[in-house]
C-alpha cells in the first residue's frame, strides 16, 4: 500500500543532528528532509535514537548540534516559548498510551488545544464533537478515558491532535498498545485523516504493517539514518 | 523479613514514594509536637494556678479569723496574712506605670511553724521579698518611684510562690499590731492554693485545642496519600505476581509502623526542645515556667505508641480496603460521588448549639445544672460543626465545581474543575484545615462583638466622665462648653481606710501639698447623716473645700461662695458613673450643721507631670502614714480594673495565634496536596505541555484547583462563623442580642488577609515542584 508522494517543497529540513544523554549518544549526525504532505515512517530497533529524533524534529528537545529549518525557521534556536507556542498552533501529537486526561470527558480532553489557543468553549466544544464524530466516536464524547477501550482512547488522542488544524502530526508508535486489529483500524483511519486533511506525519514505529501506511521510511541505527530513500 | 525486603526495594527509586514517608514523619512530629504542647498548656495553667492562688487564703474555705479578733500574743503555729494575689481580686493589687504588682502583708513570729511559699524565711515587718520580675522591676526605677513603697528588700522570693516567671509579687513583712488594723488581714494556720479554671476557659480550650489538631490531622492523611496512583500501580503489579492482599497491607503496616513512630518520637523531642519557646506564649497575661507545660515523659511516651498504633491501624485497613477492587481494575483511584448525608452532622451541630442556648436560659432555675448542660451542649455542638464542615466540605465543593465547570473558558479551568468534580474529598482536604481554623476565628470575632456592646457602654460612660473632667469628649450642651473651658488634670484617687476626721486631713493636706510633684490635693468627703453616705451619694454630693476646686479643673466662675461645696459625681474621676446623675446638676453650696458630720472619704491628688511624676506621688502617698483601703490608682487604672475588655484581648490574641498555627499547618497540606494531585497526573501534565500547553496554563490550572475550594472555604466558615455566633448568642439572650458587624475587630480582617496570603503562598510555592516534575525530559514518552 504504497503511494506515490505529491511532488511539494521540502517542509522540515534536519542537518548533522546530534544529542547525547550522559555518555549515551542517541543522535550522531542525522540529515533528514521531510516534504509537505507526505508520511514519514522512521523505524529501526529499540533504543536507536527515534523518539529523541522525533522530539527534536518537534522542537521538544534541542539538538547539540545541527539545526533543524521547519518552513523557513530555524526551530533549535526558537525559545522554549516559541517553541511550545509553535507546538500548540502547527504540531499535533499522538503516543502510545496515557495522554488523555483522566478527569475529562473524551469531548472536552479533544476541545483543550482548541481552549489553549483561544477558541471560545462552545465553539471548541463543537468541533471536537464534529471530529469525534469523523473518527467514528460520536457516543463516545461524555466518557471519560478509564472507561474507553484502548481503541477508542487512541482515536480520542487522535481527534485532539487533529482539532487545531496542525500542519504536522507526530505519532510515536501510536498503535504499540493495541492488539493487531485494534492497530490495524487506528493505523487506517489515521492515514486517511491525515491524508484528506492534507497534514504532514511523522511516525515511529518498529511495526512494518504500520510502517505500510507511510509513503516514506527511513531506519534509524545507533543514531544514524542507515537506508531508506532520503534526498 | 521478607516484608521489609520487599519494602526497602519497592522504595529504593521511588522519590514520591521516599517523599511521602518523610512527610509521614514530619507530618506525625508536628501533630504530636502541637497535641504534647496543648496538652501541656492544660496541665501547665492548673499547676501555676495551684501555686500562684497561694495567698488566696480565702479559696479553701478555711480563712480563720480577722486580725483584730486575735486574743493576745499570735502562736508561732499561725500567721496574719492580708492582700491578694492578682488571681482573684485584681483590684487589690499595686499598679506601677503599666504594670500590676500583687502586694501580700505577712506577721509571723520569729519561730513561726507556718510555711510560706517561697519565703523562707518570712520577711521582718518593714522588709521585703519580691518575685525576680518585680527585683528587676525596682531596680530599674530609682526608690522613691517604686522600691520605697515596700520597705527594705530581703531578698527574692522563689519560683513556688510564683504562677510564672512574669509574676510580680511582692511579699511584705508587718507587725502584728499594723495587721489589726488591715481590714482584709486573717489569722490562718496553713497556705495552700488552689487550682481552678472557669467552664468558659475549659469551653475555649477544648474547642481551640480541636480547632488546631485538626488541621494536623488533615495534613496527615494527605501525606499518606502522596502519590497514590502509583503506589496503586505498583500494589496491583505485585497483586498480578501474585502478592496476596494481606501481603500487600503488611507492607503498608510496616511502612507507616516505623515511619510514624519515627515521627512520634520526634514530635516528643520536639514538643520537649521547643517548651521554653512555646512558655513565652502568653495566657491570661502570663508567661509560663518551661517545665510547667512539659509533658512527663511516660506520658509523652504513652501518646507516641498510641498515635503510631493509632496510624498504623488506619494504614492497615486503608490497605486492605483498596484491595477489594480486585485484579484487573481500572488503574484509576476512585471516588464516589459525595452524598447528601454529610450535610446532617453540620446541621445537626447547629440546631445543638441553638437548642443548648435556648436551654439554659430557659432553665435559669437550676443555674448549677444548666451550666454543666450548657458546657456539655456547647461543646457537642461545636465539635460536631467542625467535623461537620470537614465532611460536607467535599459536597460543597463538589458542588461548586459542577457550577464553575459549567461556566469556565479555559483550558486551566476546565481541567481543574474536572479534577475536583472527580476527587472533591482530595481537593477539599487541602483546604479542610484552613476551613476549620477560619470557622473558628469567625465565630470567636462575631461572638465578642457581643462583648465589645457591654464594655463599650462601660467606656462610654466612662469617657463622659473623663470629658467632664478633662474636656476632650463631646458631651453634650453646655456642660461641655463649659468642660472645654477646663484644663486636663491628672489625679492619683486614694481611698481612706475609716476613722479620719477633717482635721486630720487638714494636716495631711498641707504635708502632701509640699511633697515633690503633687500640684494639688483634694480631700472628698460625704456627709454622715441618718441615711448616709448614700443618701448623700444618690444626690450627687461629694463635698470638697471650695477652695480646692481649681484643682479639679473647676472655674471660679462656676463655684458659690461658701467654704464647703456639693460637687455632682460627673466632676469626679471614678470607675462607676450613675446613669441618672443630672448633667446640668449644678455646683451648689454645701448644707450641713456641723464640720465634724463630714467623713472623708478619699484623696484626690493631682500630680503636674508625666507617668513617671505619678509614680513618684504614688510612692509619696503609700510611704505616708495614711491608712489606705489599696493603692492609689489614676483615672484610666480605676476604669481598667475588671473590664471584660483585656481578658478579651486576651483570647483574641490566642484566637490568632491559633488561626495562624492551624493556617500554617494548611498551608503545608495545601502544598503537598498540590504537589501529589500533580504527581498522580505527571504523565499526561508532562505530554500535554509536550503538546504545547504554556506555562502559566499550567500555573493557572493548579491554582483553579486549589482556589476554588479555597474560595468555597472562606465563603462557607465566614458564615458559618457568623451564623452560629448568632445561633448561640440569641439562644442565650432569648433573641434579645445580635453579632453586630460594625463591632467587629479590624484584627480579624487582618488574620483573614493573613491566612489568605499564607494559602496563596503554598499555592505559588508548588508551581517550580510542578514545573520540574512536568518537564518534558522528566517522562520518556513512548
Ligand atoms: N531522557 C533520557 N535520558 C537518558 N537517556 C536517554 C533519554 N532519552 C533517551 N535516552 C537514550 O537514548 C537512546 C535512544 O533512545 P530513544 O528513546 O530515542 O530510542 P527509541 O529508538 O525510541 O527506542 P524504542 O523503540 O525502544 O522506543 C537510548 O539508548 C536511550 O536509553
Ligand atoms: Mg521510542
Amino acid at each position: 500500500m504504497t503511494h506515490t508522494p505529491a511532488p511539494s517543497a521540502p517542509l522540515f529540513c534536519a542537518r548533522d543532528l546530534r544529542l547525547s544523554f550522559g555518555l549515551t549518544e542517541a543522535l550522531r549526525g542525522v540529515d533528514l528532509t521531510i516534504r509537505a504532505g507526505e508520511i514519514l515512517a522512521i523505524m529501526g530497533p529499540s533504543g536507536s535514537g527515534k523518539s529523541t529524533l522525533l522530539h527534536v524534529l518537534a522542537g521538544v528537545l534541542v539538538p547539540a548540534g545541527g539545526s533543524v529549518v521547519y518552513d523557513g525557521r530555524c526551530i533549535s534556536t526558537m525559545n522554549e516559548a516559541e517553541r511550545a507556542r509553535l507546538r500548540l498552533t502547527e504540531f499535533g501529537f499522538v503516543f502510545q498510551f496515557g495522554q488523555l486526561l483522566p478527569d475529562l470527558s473524551a469531548l472536552d480532553n479533544v476541545s483543550i488545544p482548541l481552549l489553549l489557543s483561544g477558541t471560545g468553549r462552545r465553539e471548541a466544544l463543537a468541533r471536537a464533537q464534529e471530529l469525534l464524530a469523523v473518527l467514528g466516536l460520536q457516543d463516545c464524547g461524555d466518557k471519560r478515558p478509564p472507561q474507553l477501550s484502548g481503541g477508542q482512547a487512541q482515536r480520542v488522542a487522535l481527534a485532539r491532535a487533529l482539532v487545531a488544524r496542525p500542519r504536522v502530526l507526530f505519532a510515536d508508535e501510536p498503535t504499540g498498545s493495541l492488539d493487531s486489529l485494534a492497530s490495524e483500524q487506528v493505523m487506517e483511519l489515521l492515514a486517511a485523516t491525515v491524508r484528506s486533511f492534507g497534514v504532514t506525519m511523522v511516525v515511529v514505529t518498529h511495526d512494518p504493517r504500520t510502517a505500510a501506511y507511510a509513503d516514506r521510511e527511513v531506519i534509524v541505527r545507533d543514531g544514524q539514518i542507515r537506508t531508506g530513500f532520503d534526498l | 523479613m521478607k516484608t521489609l525486603t520487599l519494602a526497602r526495594l519497592l522504595l529504593a527509586h521511588d522519590r514520591a514514594a521516599l517523599l511521602r514517608l518523610l512527610g509521614i514523619v514530619c507530618g506525625v512530629a508536628v501533630g504530636t509536637a502541637l497535641f504534647l504542647t496543648l496538652w501541656g498548656f492544660s496541665q501547665g495553667i492548673t499547676a501555676r494556678t495551684e501555686r500562684a492562688t497561694w495567698p488566696d487564703y480565702a479559696t479553701d474555705g478555711t480563712a480563720g479569723i480577722h486580725a483584730s479578733e486575735l486574743v493576745g500574743e499570735l502562736p508561732p503555729d499561725q500567721i496574719i496574712i492580708s492582700g491578694n494575689s492578682a488571681v482573684l481580686y485584681p483590684s487589690l493589687v499595686d499598679h506601677f506605670l503599666d504594670k500590676r504588682i500583687g502586694v501580700v502583708r505577712i506577721a509571723a513570729t520569729e519561730d513561726s511553724t507556718v510555711a510560706v511559699p517561697g519565703a523562707n524565711p518570712v520577711p521582718r515587718p518593714g522588709e521585703y521579698l519580691a518575685s525576680p520580675a518585680a527585683a528587676a522591676l525596682i531596680a530599674e526605677y530609682p526608690p522613691e518611684l517604686l522600691g520605697n513603697r515596700y520597705g527594705q528588700s530581703a531578698g527574692v522570693l522563689g519560683d513556688e510562690a510564683l504562677g510564672s516567671p512574669g509574676s510580680l509579687l511582692i511579699v511584705r513583712g508587718a507587725t502584728v499590731e499594723e495587721m489589726r488594723l488591715q481590714s482584709d488581714a486573717f489569722v490562718v494556720s496553713s497556705l495552700a492554693g488552689k487550682a481552678f479554671s472557669t467552664s468558659a476557659f475549659r469551653i475555649a480550650a477544648i474547642v481551640g485545642s480541636i480547632a488546631i489538631l485538626l488541621p494536623v490531622l488533615l495534613l496527615i492523611s494527605i501525606i499518606t496519600r502522596l502519590g497514590a496512583a502509583q503506589r496503586q500501580e505498583t500494589f496491583a503489579t505485585l497483586r498480578l505476581m501474585g502478592a496476596t492482599p494481606a501481603q500487600i497491607a503488611r507492607l503498608a503496616v510496616l511502612e507507616t509502623g516505623i515511619t510514624s513512630l519515627l515521627g512520634a518520637v520526634a514530635g516528643g523531642a520536639l514538643a520537649w526542645a521547643l517548651s521554653p519557646l512555646f512558655a513565652q506564649i502568653q495566657i491570661d497575661n502570663e508567661r509560663f515556667f518551661a517545665a510547667d507545660i512539659q509533658p512527663s515523659v511516660p506520658f509523652a511516651l504513652g501518646i507516641a505508641l498510641l498515635i503510631t498504633v493509632a496510624t498504623t491501624l488506619v494504614a492497615w485497613v486503608r490497605a486492605l480496603r483498596s484491595q477489594n477492587t480486585g485484579l484487573g481494575a481500572s488503574r484509576e483511584i476512585v471516588e464516589k460521588k459525595p452524598g447528601l448525608w454529610r450535610l446532617a452532622p453540620l446541621l445537626l451541630g447547629m440546631v445543638t448549639l441553638a437548642g443548648g442556648g435556648w436551654l439554659s436560659s430557659h432553665y435559669d432555675l437550676f443555674s448549677g445544672l444548666s451550666e454543666i448542660l450548657f458546657s456539655i451542649l456547647f461543646v457537642a455542638g461545636f465539635v460536631a460543626i467542625l467535623v461537620g464542615l470537614v465532611l460536607a466540605g467535599p459536597l460543597l465543593t463538589w458542588w461548586a465545581s459542577r457550577f464553575a465547570a459549567r461556566f469556565s473558558r479555559s483550558a486551566a479551568g476546565v481541567i481543574a474543575f474536572a479534577r475536583i468534580k472527580q476527587h472533591p474529598q482530595a481537593a477539599f482536604r487541602a483546604v479542610g484545615g484552613l476551613v476549620v481554623a477560619v470557622f473558628v476565628v469567625s465565630f470567636f470575632f462575631a461572638a465578642i462583638t457581643i462583648a465589645r456592646v457591654d464594655t463599650d457602654d462601660g467606656a462610654g460612660a466612662a469617657e463622659a466622665t473623663d470629658a467632664s473632667l478633662s474636656g476632650t469628649g463631646d458631651a453634650t450642651g453646655n456642660a461641655s462648653e463649659r468642660a472645654a473651658a477646663r484644663p486636663a488634670p491628672p489625679l492619683l484617687h486614694a481611698s481612706l481606710s475609716g476613722g479620719y476626721t477633717v482635721a486630720d486631713m487638714d494636716a495631711v493636706q498641707t504635708q502632701l501639698e509640699a511633697a515633690e510633684g503633687v500640684t494639688g490635693v483634694v480631700v472628698v468627703s460625704y456627709l454622715e447623716g441618718p441615711a448616709g453616705e448614700e443618701a448623700a451619694s444618690s444626690e450627687g454630693a461629694a463635698v470638697i473645700r471650695a477652695t480646692d476646686a481649681a484643682v479639679l479643673g473647676i472655674p471660679q466662675a462656676e463655684v458659690p461662695d461658701a467654704p464647703w461645696i456639693a460637687v455632682p459625681p460627673r466632676y469626679l474621676p471614678s470607675a462607676y458613673v450613675p446613669s441618672d446623675a443630672d448633667p446640668a446638676h449644678p455646683i451648689q453650696a454645701a448644707q450641713f450643721a456641723d464640720i465634724e458630720e463630714l467623713r472623708p472619704s478619699y484623696l484626690l491628688v493631682a500630680y503636674g507631670g508625666d507617668e513617671l511624676m505619678c509614680e513618684r506621688v504614688r510612692t509619696t502617698l503609700l510611704t505616708s502614714s495614711l491608712r489606705l483601703v489599696m493603692a492609689p490608682l489614676t483615672t484610666a487604672e480605676m476604669r481598667d480594673d475588671g473590664s471584660a475588655n483585656a481578658f478579651i484581648q486576651e483570647y483574641a490574641y490566642l484566637a490568632n495565634l491559633g488561626v495562624l498555627i492551624a493556617t500554617a499547618v494548611s498551608g503545608i497540606s495545601m502544598a503537598v496536596s498540590t504537589i501529589s494531585s500533580i504527581l498522580d497526573r505527571r504523565r499526561t501534565l508532562a505530554l500535554m505541555r509536550l503538546t504545547g500547553m504554556p506555562h502559566t496554563a499550567l500555573r493557572r490550572m493548579i491554582a483553579a484547583e486549589t482556589l476554588l475550594p479555597l474560595f468555597v472555604v472562606f465563603l462557607l466558615s465566614t458564615a458559618l462563623g457568623f451564623i452560629v455566633a448568632q445561633l448561640l448568642l440569641s439562644g442565650l439572650t432569648e433573641g434579645r442580642r445580635f453579632v453586630d458587624f460594625s463591632l467587629l475587630d479590624p484584627m480579624y480582617f487582618v488574620v483573614l488577609a493573613i491566612s489568605l496570603l499564607l494559602a496563596t503562598a503554598a499555592i505559588v510555592a508548588t508551581f517550580p515542584t510542578a514545573h520540574r516534575s512536568t518537564a518534558l525530559t522528566a517522562t520518556r514518552f513512548e
